[in-house]
């Protein structure tokens, strides 16, 4: 994958494709409202499509995280374990009495050095990110059960504690602000600091990145303690939203995550990514679900459905580019 | 320049895991009594085969470059056709084969889906994995397939031949038809060719786009076999059978040093990888590790057998 | 406050429930008047009398003469044991303590040894990586192994069978044997309860007795499988019993929170205006109490409200019935099928004694009236060493 030699103009090219990407997400995502608003009711309320822009954040901030880790060339299978232990660490320390500040600054710390060991593994031992996150994704969960002998945690919620998941600013639920913040926060890392270029670059081409006098080692460390981060701020969003960490907690996120970023148009062979069609890939794979629920198909259905829509959208965004073309 | 290196490293590329696998046997013959019966040994190769064989379509998939996620689902659903059909009375032989068409077909629409529509293979199989476990779920809403355990058709997965368990007589068949495949046809070199550089690969006249289906089917067909061998062993088909199996097939064709990046496989590193994962779960239940550690110690295998691989084919390299 | 009050008074029930265990084992050999319910921990033995019933003349515990008879032919003993639920999980865990309780008596009665190892797969549903474990206690000649899988019950007769021949015991728990054929059944015996009458059934019971038999219900289910249809089926039993009561949405929340929560959420803002939630298990019921919360509707107070119900019989169950964040559950009876579980092996490999083929244990609707009993039979489980691992 990363023998691919992007050129400069095939990054320019790269980058108008991806706007189209993101024309064809919005023209499905309103599509979509339009077909349902006819067929529930309640489904183009303020109060359900908050909902599930809620619901959505937790993948959408694994996402962001994971955009950079796949600008790379790279991939992060540890993001939901990242996630169980940072909630964990953040929701043992309050059940301790530990005051707020330090539970969740050690949360996040958690994470990023997780994350960090991830990418020490990848640059120092040579391990294959996929292999590497695996690994840490397998012993991360085994940590997760002997930490609380499969028993979850619970009773540590506090006032502010239940803030971060519950609580809300100007009408607007507190993770949603969390997200929207983190959004323009790394959308400025991505697209106006070195270190976001050098992730572009790196991705691009390894070898000239390397040779253009970038510490790769150092920035790849960086970027998945990044997704560490997110993964922790998630975590800690989420022990508070559901004010348990089960050992489990997160399972099966990762994909989610990945398909999230995929679906917004980042390149999984690396050297492209787009964090606002992150967002949008996000809050597809929830609207589909809300739809599905709203609409009471049955389970068994909703499965096959929800992989169809998925290659609906994708598909559609590619023929869409094609016809322009023509 | 990469090219060349592969290539000449290529013989002694599973040295490195090889050694990691039968330091592992070695050790658990020592530290265990009931490591070295027969019925453990023969229960060890069985429990390996199901991930091994998926492994092999994986390896191919991989060395193009690609990724399979939707063999699980495919391994669940094509056990569950052959099961349905011998249920209702068809023939074991048309059971079968109706199973292993069907993983093919899978495999055949992520093929065209990936070429075709240009979509990146994750996605395609991510979704394909998500469709199929549907239909999958729709045809176990009365429960599971079962009713299908008529002897000749469990006996592929109970049977021994010169005690071999048969599905590890039928992998060691397919292993050779597919190591042939993988090295000595044209097959095989243009799909390492494609996953190495497919734009040099395209120009040099290879018909990409065939190749890449045929590796998908390929994929979704091994997944089948797999998969009926499966429901044989365990008489029937539920919703969730083969959950799971991509990561593993995944881990096995990576630890047994085919590249996530394309362009480098190993048929013999997919078994030793399998074997791998199969030792290590099997020593953890003759060793009684506790229950809570378990996953931490296969992750740390994992890591120390893939480093230990790395650390050697760099050393041989080199030389 | 109230709170904290509680959880003492359940500590001191659970420190005089394990002493009243303590001596009524001690002093049983010199006080053979005792009455065997309160020799054996009282709740229990429901079940296994009936069950466990002596082919030749009537026993109890207790009886010295028995006792030495028992002690006689099995003192110095090691028995193998296996544990093998579908997850690792809190559930798992107070009934893996219920079996630790029996064993300690067992021990102390008679002086036999057990070891017991405890596997569980990763995935919920990875049944042939139980089926692998299995086999593998089979080789290493284990005695009887515990299995409860969502694994498919044709598809594990097979390993129950190859175990069996090799001389390892199945023995079934938490499994509903309702749904198949008794003389299928390839395991030595299911200790377990009725998923349809003792459970589904119950919270169906349940809404129409709360509800006045009126009113729009919301169903969360677990994944697919032996469980949930079976629940399902003891629910829609009862419900159907209503034409008042109607069930107005469906969906999997895959046995957790997070999933159940989600699940919630969007069936209220198509149905605002249920009034009982049924979460096939606690986690996910728990996930829905938030989901009504978190969009303001109001929970059960008695009198109105959405009324909220799950099962299992988890300590976080109890405590948020008691706090009014579960309006109930129920107990499917997790101590006594660990520790049913455990005697029907003793009592069968053992001794010798014969046993029914499908065993099940009492289980209880539990809400704000009764949640003490059930929850200091848990404590008193919970507070049992783990010292055969």
């Amino acid at each position: 994958m990363k023998n691919n030699e992007m050129t400069a103009p095939l990054a320019v090219k790269a980058k108008k494709k991806i706007d189209r990407q993101l024309l064809g997400l919005l023209i499905f995502v309103i599509i979509m409202m339009v077909v349902m608003s006819f067929l529930s009711p309640s489904f183009l309320s303020v109060s359900n499509l908050t909902n599930v822009f809620r619901q959505s954040v937790f993948i959408m901030l694994l996402g962001f995280g994971m955009t950079f880790v796949l600008t790379t060339g790279g991939i992060d299978l540890s993001v939901g374990v990242m996630l169980a232990l940072s909630g964990g660490m953040s929701g043992w320390l309050l059940s301790m009495n530990v005051n707020i500040v330090p539970a969740v600054i050690a949360g996040i710390l958690v994470g990023m050095l997780v994350g960090a060991g991830n990418g020490l593994m990848i640059t120092k031992l040579h391990i294959t990110p996929f292999i590497a996150t695996l690994a840490t994704m397998s012993i991360g969960r085994g940590v997760m059960y002997v930490w609380t002998n499969s028993i979850p945690f619970r009773n540590y919620m506090v006032g502010g504690f239940r803030f971060i998941g519950q609580g809300d600013i100007f009408g607007l639920q507190f993770p949603i602000v969390i997200a929207i913040v983190a959004f323009v926060i790394l959308q400025f890392v991505y697209r106006c600091t070195a270190f976001g270029r050098h992730v572009t670059a790196y991705g691009s081409n390894e070898e000239s990145a390397r040779v253009s006098g970038i510490n790769t080692d150092k920035l790849l460390i960086k970027v998945y303690a990044l997704s560490g981060l997110m993964a922790a701020i998630a975590g800690i969003t989420l022990a508070s939203r559901l004010e348990t960490v089960h050992p489990e907690m997160g399972k099966g996120y990762e994909l989610d995550a990945i398909a999230a970023a995929i679906i917004g148009g980042t390149s999984l062979s690396g050297g492209k990514g787009t964090l606002i069609g992150t967002v949008l890939g996000a809050f597809i794979i929830y609207l589909i679900s809300n739809a599905l629920n709203l609409l009471n198909v049955d389970p068994d259905w909703e499965t096959i459905v929800k992989g169809i829509i998925i290659l609906i959208v994708v598909a559609v965004e590619f023929l869409s580019h094609r016809n322009k073309k023509d | 320049m990469k090219k060349q290196a592969v290539a000449h490293t290529k013989k002694f590329d599973e040295l490195g895991i090889l050694i990691v696998m039968i330091a592992l046997f070695v050790f658990l013959a020592i530290a265990s009594p009931f490591f070295l019966k027969v019925e453990n040994i023969q229960n060890l190769l069985l429990q390996s085969v199901f991930v091994m064989l998926v492994g092999f379509g994986m390896m191919f998939v991989l060395t193009i470059g690609g990724i399979d996620l939707s063999v699980g689902s495919i391994l669940g659903y094509s056990g569950a056709v052959t099961g349905i059909i011998i249920a209702a009375g068809g023939n074991v032989f048309l059971g079968i084969l109706a199973g292993l068409g069907t993983g093919a077909a899978f495999g055949i629409i992520n093929g065209l889906l990936i070429t075709q529509l240009r979509i990146a293979p994750f996605l395609v199989t991510f979704a394909m994995s998500s469709v199929v476990r549907g239909i999958l779920l729709l045809s176990t809403t009365n429960g599971a397939v079962s009713g299908f355990a008529v002897p000749e058709f469990t006996y592929l997965a109970q049977g021994y031949i010169i005690g071999l368990p048969i599905p590890v007589f039928i992998t060691i068949i397919v292993f050779v038809i597919l190591l042939f495949l993988f090295k000595f046809t044209s097959f095989g070199r243009n799909v390492t060719a494609i996953g190495s550089n497919r734009e040099v690969a395209f120009l040099s006249g290879v018909s990409c786009n065939k190749i890449t289906v045929g590796v998908y089917m390929l994929s979704g067909l091994l997944a089948a076999l797999s998969g009926i061998l499966l429901a044989a062993r365990l008489t029937a088909v539920q919703s969730e059978m083969g959950g799971g199996y991509e990561m593993d097939a995944i881990a096995a064709a990576v630890i047994g040093g085919t590249s996530m990046a394309g362009g480098k496989g190993s048929i013999i590193g997919a078994i030793i990888g399998a074997v791998i994962l199969g030792m290590i779960s099997n020593g953890l239940d003759l060793l009684s590790v506790n229950q809570f550690y378990r996953q931490i110690i296969v992750g740390a295998i994992i890591i120390i057998a893939v480093a230990l691989e790395r650390f050697t084919s760099l050393k041989t390299e080199r030389v | 406050m109230k709170k904290r009050h509680f959880k003492v008074a359940g500590l001191v029930l659970a420190v005089l429930m394990v002493m009243t265990v303590a001596l009524a084992g001690c002093g049983n050999v010199d006080n053979p008047a005792e009455t065997p319910a309160a020799s054996d921990g009282g709740v229990g033995d429901t079940g296994t009398t009936a069950a466990v019933s002596a082919a030749d003349g009537t026993w109890q515990w207790g009886d010295p003469a028995w006792e030495a008879a028992v002690r006689a032919k099995v003192e110095g003993k090691t028995f193998k044991i296996g544990f093998t639920p579908p997850a690792a999980s809190e559930f798992y865990d107070i009934i893996m303590h219920g079996a630790y309780t029996m064993m300690d008596e067992l021990h102390d009665r008679f002086g036999v040894n057990f070891e017991f190892e405890f596997v569980a797969p990763s995935e919920h549903d990875a049944v042939e990586s139980q089926v692998s474990t299995i086999e593998n206690w089979a080789t290493k000649e284990f005695d009887a192994v515990l299995v409860c899988t969502a694994g498919d019950f044709d598809s594990m007769n097979a390993v129950y069978e190859k175990a069996t021949a090799a001389g390892t015991a199945v023995y079934l728990f938490n499994m509903p044997a309702e749904l198949w054929d008794v003389d299928t059944i390839k395991a030595t015996s299911v200790i377990s309860y009725d998923n349809a009458r003792q459970s589904g059934y119950l919270v169906g019971q349940y809404a129409a007795e709360k509800l006045n038999g009126e009113g729009k219900i919301l169903f969360i289910s677990g994944n697919d499988g032996h469980w949930t249809t079976s629940r399902r089926e003891g629910f829609m039993e009862a419900v159907s019993e209503y034409p008042g009561l109607t069930i107005v949405g469906e969906q999997r929340g895959e046995y957790v929170r997070d999933s159940g929560m989600a699940a919630a959420e969007n069936l209220l803002q198509a149905n605002p205006d249920v009034s009982f939630i049924y979460g096939e298990n606690e986690e996910m019921a728990q996930g829905a109490v938030q989901a009504v919360q978190a969009m303001g509707l109001k929970m059960w107070d008695g009198n109105e409200g959405i009324i909220v119900v799950g099962a299992d019989g988890l300590k976080s169950g109890f405590e948020q019935i008691r706090s009014g964040g579960l309006t109930a559950t129920v107990d499917v009876g997790s101590v006594d099928q660990g520790r049913e579980a455990i005697k029907a092996i003793f009592m069968h490999e053992l001794l010798g004694y014969s046993i029914d083929k499908v065993i099940n244990v009492p289980t209880i609707l539990v809400d704000k009236e009764n949640v003490d009993i059930p929850e200091a039979y848990v404590d008193w489980a919970l507070a049992a060493e783990e010292s055969y691992n």
